[in-house]
């Protein structure tokens, strides 16, 4: 076998094991559960379903829209979420609107939550089934969406929300969607 | 003799494939335990479908579960959501779609062929050509590199002194091959 055949013959495994070997590198604390979301850009998917603290009242995907908002996944189940709902109080305060969607709770369990741990939500959406957040493509507690003024999704945050992470990522989104001229139907306040 | 060497490799490499062709059979089977809840009313065809779609559909929330090996919340939701729809009359391919639009293309263990996953439908069938190529090419090599050494006369005379020192006679005879081959190694 001549000698460049050898070297070949060596050399190609040697350069593939190199090429996974910096690929895995850089995979390395990677989080491999996240998944960008499909419904960026597009609009909130239609809904009906109950307010949390009033189960005779039914809201659709019109009451989420009118100005940039955020939209908060959560659940009286999911330890993250309580751990981020300081963050979520203190944005409420400081004018941030956040509409809430409680995930396949119980209607009494995620109301005392609310009581004892304060309500940062403009509203809360009461999707017990689980439907709306399927058709949001949720798939786990918290998920924080960035919503514009006509109700499209602009981002998703999936895991834990910190004020580091409102900071550098969803509060240069937010501003700029106020940044954009608000939309004739924008006075629907619920 | 090289008739012989030639064969020998070809039914191991058969072997070896016939081992992954088991082993693809085995993988294939998975659980179907989760069926049971949910009620066709005799509809056979439609049952079939929701094994196929629970079977490739992958569960977001743990992943590398299908939703039919799956208990989270979550599969179950998806399951919910398939069998309604399955019942809307909805087709296989419009309910693949219809979890791809929520969840994306990792929803389906069975992805679209398209530029970004051309890597992944086609590398496996690359490096199969590719291995094969190699094979063939080292095979035929070694096959001629056989030939041409033992008409040296210089291999034909260490043949013979090998022969006597382990005894075997018969040097015509085609069951030396492998003699002749154990030498070739060690002094490879």
């Amino acid at each position: 076998m001549s000698a460049k055949i050898r070297r070949l013959v060596f050399g190609i495994p040697l350069m593939l094991f190199i090429a996974l070997a910096i690929m895995f590198v850089f995979a390395i604390g990677a989080d491999t559960s996240l998944l960008p979301s499909q419904r960026l850009g597009k609009p909130f998917p239609p809904f009906s379903l109950t307010l949390l603290q009033d189960e005779q009242r039914f809201i659709t995907e019109k009451d989420v829209a009118g100005e940039p908002a955020l939209l908060n996944v959560w659940a009286t189940w999911c330890p993250t979420c309580l751990y981020e709902h300081s963050t979520l109080n203190t944005l409420a305060t400081e004018g941030v609107i956040i509409y809430g969607l409680n995930y396949k709770d119980e209607r009494v369990d995620a109301q005392g939550y609310l009581a004892r741990n304060g309500n940062p939500y403009r509203f809360n959406i009461f999707d017990e089934n689980g439907d709306l957040g399927l058709d949001l493509g949720v798939y786990g507690a918290p998920e924080t969406y960035v919503l514009d003024a006509d109700g499209y999704i602009q981002y998703r945050h999936v895991g834990e929300l910190t004020l580091t992470v409102w900071r550098d990522i969803l509060e240069p989104k937010m501003s700029a969607l106020k940044a954009v001229p608000i939309p004739l139907n924008s006075a629907e306040a619920i | 003799m090289i008739g012989k060497n030639r064969f020998q490799l070809s039914s191991q490499i058969m072997l070896f494939l016939g081992g992954v062709l088991l082993n693809m059979l085995l993988m294939v089977s998975s659980g179907y335990a989760a069926i049971d809840a949910y009620d066709f009313k005799g509809d056979s065809a439609k049952e079939r479908n929701f094994r196929i779609l629970i079977d490739e559909l992958r569960c977001p929330k743990c992943q590398n579960q299908n939703i039919a090996g799956s208990d989270a919340p979550l599969a179950k939701d998806i399951k919910d959501r398939v069998y309604k729809l399955l019942n809307e009359g909805r087709t296989n391919a419009e309910i693949t779609q219809y979890m791809v639009d929520r969840y994306g293309d990792f929803v389906t263990y069975r992805p679209p062929v398209k530029p970004s996953t051309w890597f992944l439908w086609f590398a496996p069938l690359i490096a199969l050509v590719v291995a094969f190529v190699i094979i063939i090419i080292r095979v035929t090599r070694r096959a001629k590199e056989d030939g041409a050494e033992i008409k040296n006369g210089a291999d034909a005379g260490r043949i013979k002194e090998l022969l006597s020192t382990y005894g075997t006679a018969q040097p015509e005879s085609d069951n030396n091959s492998s003699v002749v081959k154990e030498h070739k190694g060690e002094t490879l």
